[in-house]
């Protein structure tokens, strides 16, 4: 899990230096070497020693095969091979001069002017003298040399283009370096801070070897292991690698003018003795098996092609553009040599990227202690375009050292200062206040990406432990923690992709052959050249697209075996995901899977894979149409499918081969498979960029009526929704008319009734009414005459009462003159009685007169 | 389980698609193996794509022949997965007793599965991992590989109460379990449980990948009202031994 300081790094190189040294000196004194070193000539020499090697090696290889013997000598030998190893490596990035085609008069000026130069190849280079090289050859700036923050950045800049894109004009701009001037030589700076550089870490060049240092390197070694060549060749190669190593274009040239001869014949003539080596890398069988069935190479394809793969290694994809396909197929075919193939896979994918080494230490040690020191530089994903960062970033820095002070230049601190927060501030044009601010939000999103961060190892580290077939091996191997840190810093490097399963086999092969810091720059070439990316972003389309043009791919190659697989549901998908998602590294044995690599790194990823599969396919066919059953034929696919190729008779040479994976991979490997069949096999199967091309439209226009029809699906289906949510609204309508009706009509039942009794009502009153009406019309009669009988009656008794009254008028009157007469007689009375009184008076009155 | 019991005289027997969906590394391929094998992996690769396994099931009645698909758990490889469950009979739904996030997927799962699968297709929720909740369960301080901290050795690592589970599973009408892969606890019963709920009239014969999708309309929406009863039923009789 922590990342190994470049310390730990260093020393390990330092191991497999001298073990690689160790190798390749076996079996042969070293000494004489040495003084032959003094010869400026170093042409002449070689080919001498191309000579003698021939002369010899014939004797000695049975002595270099065994390897009880080798490693005797590697101990005894090992300082004094680990002394010049670190020389010639503090050598290689000089801009030297090549010697072959150079007269000696200019080689001497060569030697003159580059006088810090040569002498490490005679001694190891004492301490003081890089340091005045430094001063007088060029003065960059001091802050170069110290692990500024910015070292990985400089020092970035023109290596891999110069390593890489454009050895050629390298090559002779060393050479005008060499004859013109000092300032020459100053004004490349990171020509002479290699060498300066070197020169101080002599013991742990590690970053500072170019790939094609290491390749020289690797080759001399596997050459010198495979044919045994005189000690004297090596000096040679040492020198060529001191002197060439930046010359490689006329260092190929003199290889490919004088050496080879002797190379290839010897190659020729041992090749059958198949154990090269068993290396600290891991050995495979590399090309052992083509070169017996190619028989004694031919001279335009020797077994192992080791020119071919210097002027790979040299030229970059441009020399694969140049080389025949042919020829690189059956390079290919034979397998990358083991020793190189970690170099040669990064100069086919051209993904050696210091700067991105960077970044992945930097990533890995996100979230652990050791993140501070190393804040200044967090990812540039987080701000640069995950496909556009490196570019960017690579402008930036060559940008740095064209302008030869480092650190203050605008150009450099402007572009930084996005990606880089813990550059110098000034130039951030924000000010203080910015600069506050963006602390703060430095330290917010800190917090919030140590908790991504944490649910992100535990992620990985999930699926690492013994969860993978080659763990035993990654394991014993030591590298699970580079496995983890891949992971780890792609998912942090990468936020639209993040970790996705399937990484970690991917990885894995790559870890087996170059350290963490490249596979992850390989790694990160791979997602984006050759387009795995699309393989593990969302929904993953690439997967969908390859596996479309799989299917139908297998349909043109075996028709019968497609439709039989179809008729029995067994759809690529089930199978074949796998592949494409793990480069075949899930389940397939890494003798295979390494191979697989090297034509994925050579030819692309799609055709690469596509042919793998197609030819499994092809090889199986006979097994496959023989099983019915759905289950034994996806368990076939997935998991024997690579068993066509085992080895059943292994001849003892291949046996060695495999050996290392045999012991190593804990019998994780048990059988010995015959890779270059496999190999030759899907080279054999031709699919043309057209029918893929074709395919991959087909598959678009398959995506794009899908998506059509799921669109329209969905569109019916929200129609369909819409229409059923207006058929219940106008059922529950209905439902209430009906309701409505049905009280309607109980209520018309109900008019209707009283309808009914209301006329019966109307019936009886009319017979009422007429009644009546004859009533009335018989009443006024009636009336009439009674009427008129009362009046009668009346009038009778009028009549009878007038006459009553008349009479009782006539006895009124007769009581009235009775009255009359009565109040006549009252008052003749009265009157008498008042004279009778008068009288009784006078009587009276007489009397009393009396 | 399936091969000790029926070698009697030949029951009817049919094959049923069966598709494990959930979240990565809830237990899915653990507890196929466990079913398929009786046999637990500590550290399981990761699965790449989909697996594909057959068992035999033996019931009273009837053989069932179930073809598992056990797919990848990752996010990422979602769009793989319709092409799993399509025409699919059965579905097991995992997600991990002791990860409350798991359970949300496992709803999303559900949810998608009633959207766009074949409509009688019967779902199982399973919470896995009930080794490391039980106090009593076995073998817990092995398993440390999933950040289970070892100190809580007896106290409960679980986050998903049985209840929440359970309430959910019958709400939406599925079968529900917790099982333990590790120990093989229910997993058996699970899948029993499935052949049971899957109704006679879905059963094809062993092999009919074309007749398979035009039998489900017809009878469908019975079949499914049928599913659901039967599927509470032996939810409810389980209950006994689950808990």
């Amino acid at each position: 899990m922590d990342p190994k300081t470049p310390g730990d790094n260093n020393s390990d190189r330092d191991e497999t230096l001298i073990f690689f040294n160790n190798r390749a000196r076996s079996g042969s004194p070293p000494l004489p070497a040495l003084p032959k070193r003094d010869s400026k000539d170093g042409e002449a020499v070689g080919d001498g020693e191309e000579e003698a090697a021939l002369g010899k090696s014939p004797l000695l290889t049975s002595h270099r095969i065994s390897v009880g013997s080798m490693d005797d000598v590697n101990l005894e030998e090992s300082p004094n091979s680990q002394k010049r190893r670190s020389r010639s490596l503090a050598q290689v990035p000089t801009p030297a001069q090549p010697p072959k085609p150079v007269p000696k008069d200019s080689f001497s000026s060569l030697q003159r002017g580059l006088s810090g130069i040569l002498p490490p190849v005679k001694f190891p280079p004492p301490p003081a003298a890089p340091e005045k090289t430094t001063t007088t050859v060029s003065p960059p700036p001091p802050a170069r040399k110290t692990a500024s923050p910015f070292s990985w950045f400089s020092r970035q800049s023109s290596e891999p283009k110069k390593t890489v894109t454009s050895p050629p004009s390298m090559a002779s701009h060393g050479r005008s370096n060499t004859t013109a001037s000092l300032a020459t030589i100053g004004s490349n700076q990171e020509l002479a801070l290699g060498k300066i550089d070197d020169v101080d870490e002599s013991h742990g060049p590690r970053q500072r070897n170019s790939l094609k240092d290491r390749f020289k390197f690797l080759r001399m070694q596997e050459e010198a292991g495979m044919a045994l060549v005189d000690d004297d060749h090596e000096p040679n190669g040492v020198q060529g690698g001191a002197l060439a190593g930046l010359i490689g274009r006329s260092a190929s040239v003199g290889f490919d003018g004088h050496a080879p001869p002797a190379a290839r014949r010897a190659s020729g003539t041992y090749f059958e003795k198949p154990m090269r080596q068993p290396s600290i890398n891991h050995n495979l069988a590399p090309g052992t098996a083509s070169g017996i069935s190619a028989g004694p190479a031919s001279e335009s394809a020797p077994p192992v092609d080791w020119d071919l793969w210097q002027s790979v290694v040299y030229e970059g994809p441009a020399a694969i553009a140049m080389t025949s396909s042919e020829e690189l197929n059956r390079a290919i075919a034979g397998g990358i040599p083991q020793a190189i193939r970690g170099v040669v896979w990064q100069v086919l994918a051209e993904s050696k990227n210091e700067a991105l080494e960077g970044v992945y230490r930097d990533l890995v040690a996100r979230g652990t202690d050791k993140e501070r020191p190393h804040m200044p530089i967090p990812t540039l994903s987080e701000t640069s375009a995950v496909n556009g960062g490196i570019k960017e970033k690579e402008s930036i820095a060559s940008s740095a050292s064209s302008i030869h002070s480092d650190h203050s230049t605008p150009a450099t601190s402007a572009n930084a200062s996005v990606s880089l927060p813990g550059s110098p501030p000034p130039q951030d044009g924000s000010g203080p206040e910015g600069m506050a601010k963006l602390a703060e939000e430095r330290k917010r999103r800190a917090k919030e990406e140590a908790a991504s961060i944490a649910k992100l190892e535990k992620t990985i580290k999930r699926d690492l432990g013994a969860r993978t077939s080659y763990s035993k091996y990654l394991m014993s191997a030591g590298l699970q923690d580079g496995l983890f840190g891949i992971c780890k810093a792609y998912a942090l490097y990468d936020d639209a992709v993040g970790y996705a399963q399937g990484m970690n086999f991917i990885a894995m092969p790559l870890l087996f052959n170059m350290p963490e810091e490249e596979a992850f720059t390989l790694f990160v070439q791979l997602m984006r050249k050759y387009n795995l990316r699309d393989l593990f972003t969302r929904d993953m389309p690439g997967l969908h697209l390859h596996l479309h043009q799989f299917s139908r791919l297998l349909e043109d190659f075996s028709p019968a075996l497609a439709s039989h697989l179809h008729r029995r549901g067994v759809s690529p998908q089930l199978y074949a995901t796998q592949w494409f998602l793990t480069l075949f590294a899930y389940r397939f044995p890494l003798q295979l899977v390494l191979r697989v690599y090297d034509l994925v790194l050579s030819e692309g990823l799609e055709s690469a894979v596509l042919k793998f599969g197609i030819a499994l396919m092809l090889k199986n066919e006979d097994a496959l149409m023989a099983m019915g059953d759905m289950a034994a034929l996806t368990t076939f696919l997935k998991e024997r499918l690579f068993d066509a190729y085992i080895d059943k008779a292994p001849s003892a040479s291949s046996l060695l081969d495999s050996g290392f994976f045999g012991s190593a991979a804990g019998g994780v490997d048990k059988e010995v498979y015959r890779a270059d069949v496999l190999v030759r096999d899907a080279c054999a199967i031709k699919i043309s960029q057209e029918t893929l091309r074709a395919y991959a439209a087909e598959w678009r226009e398959l995506n794009r009526v899908e998506k059509e029809r799921e669109a329209e699906l969905e569109g019916l289906r929200s129609s369909v929704a819409a229409l059923t949510a207006k058929v219940r609204h106008l059922e529950e309508e209905s439902e209430r008319h009906a309701r409505e009706h049905v009280g309607l009509a109980s209520e018309v039942v109900r008019t209707k009734i009283a309808n009914e009794s209301l006329s019966d009502e109307n019936e009886v009153l009319r017979t009422r009414v007429s009644e009546l009406e004859k009533i009335v019309e018989k009443q006024p009669e009636e009336v009439e005459s009674r009427l008129r009988e009362e009046m009668e009656g009346v009038m009778q008794r009028n009549i009878v009462v007038h006459n009553e009254n008349r009479a009782l008028e006539e006895q009124l009157g007769d009581m009235e003159r009775v009255l009359v007469e009565t109040k006549m007689d009252y008052a003749q009375l009265n009157a008498d009685h008042e004279t009778l009184k008068q009288k009784w008076n006078n009587i009276s009155a007489m009397l009393n007169s009396q | 389980m399936a091969d000790s019991t029926g070698a009697a005289a030949p029951k009817p027997s049919s094959s049923v698609k069966l598709v494990l969906l959930g979240e990565a590394a809830v237990g899915k391929s653990s507890l196929v193996m466990r079913f398929v094998n009786n046999d637990f992996q500590e550290n399981k690769e990761p699965t790449i794509g989909a697996a594909f396994l057959t068992q035999k099931c033996n019931l009273p009645t009837r053989t069932i022949k179930f073809e598992i698909w056990d797919t990848a758990g990752q996010e990422r490889f979602a769009s793989l997965a319709p092409m799993y469950y399509r025409n699919a009979q059965a579905a097991l739904v995992v997600y991990d007793i002791t990860k409350a996030s798991s359970l949300t997927k496992a709803q999303h799962w559900v949810a998608e599965l009633q959207r766009q699968a074949s409509p009688g297709i019967v779902i199982a929720l399973v919470g896995n991992k009930l080794d490391l909740a039980n106090a009593g369960g076995a073998g817990e301080s092995e398993d440390d590989a999933d950040g289970v901290p070892d100190e809580e050795g007896d106290s409960d690592a679980r986050k998903v109460p049985t209840k929440t589970a359970k309430a959910y599973a019958d709400e939406e009408s599925l079968l529900f379990f917790e099982t333990s892969a590790k120990t093989g606890m229910n997993v058996a019963e699970v899948f029993t449980a499935i052949a049971n709920a899957i109704p006679e009239t879905q059963l094809k014969g062993p092999r009919g990948v074309g007749g398979q999708t035009t039998l489900g309309s017809g009878g469908q929406q019975q079949d499914a009202s049928r599913v659901n009863l039967a599927g509470a039923g032996t939810a409810g009789a389980k209950e006994g031994c689950a808990c």
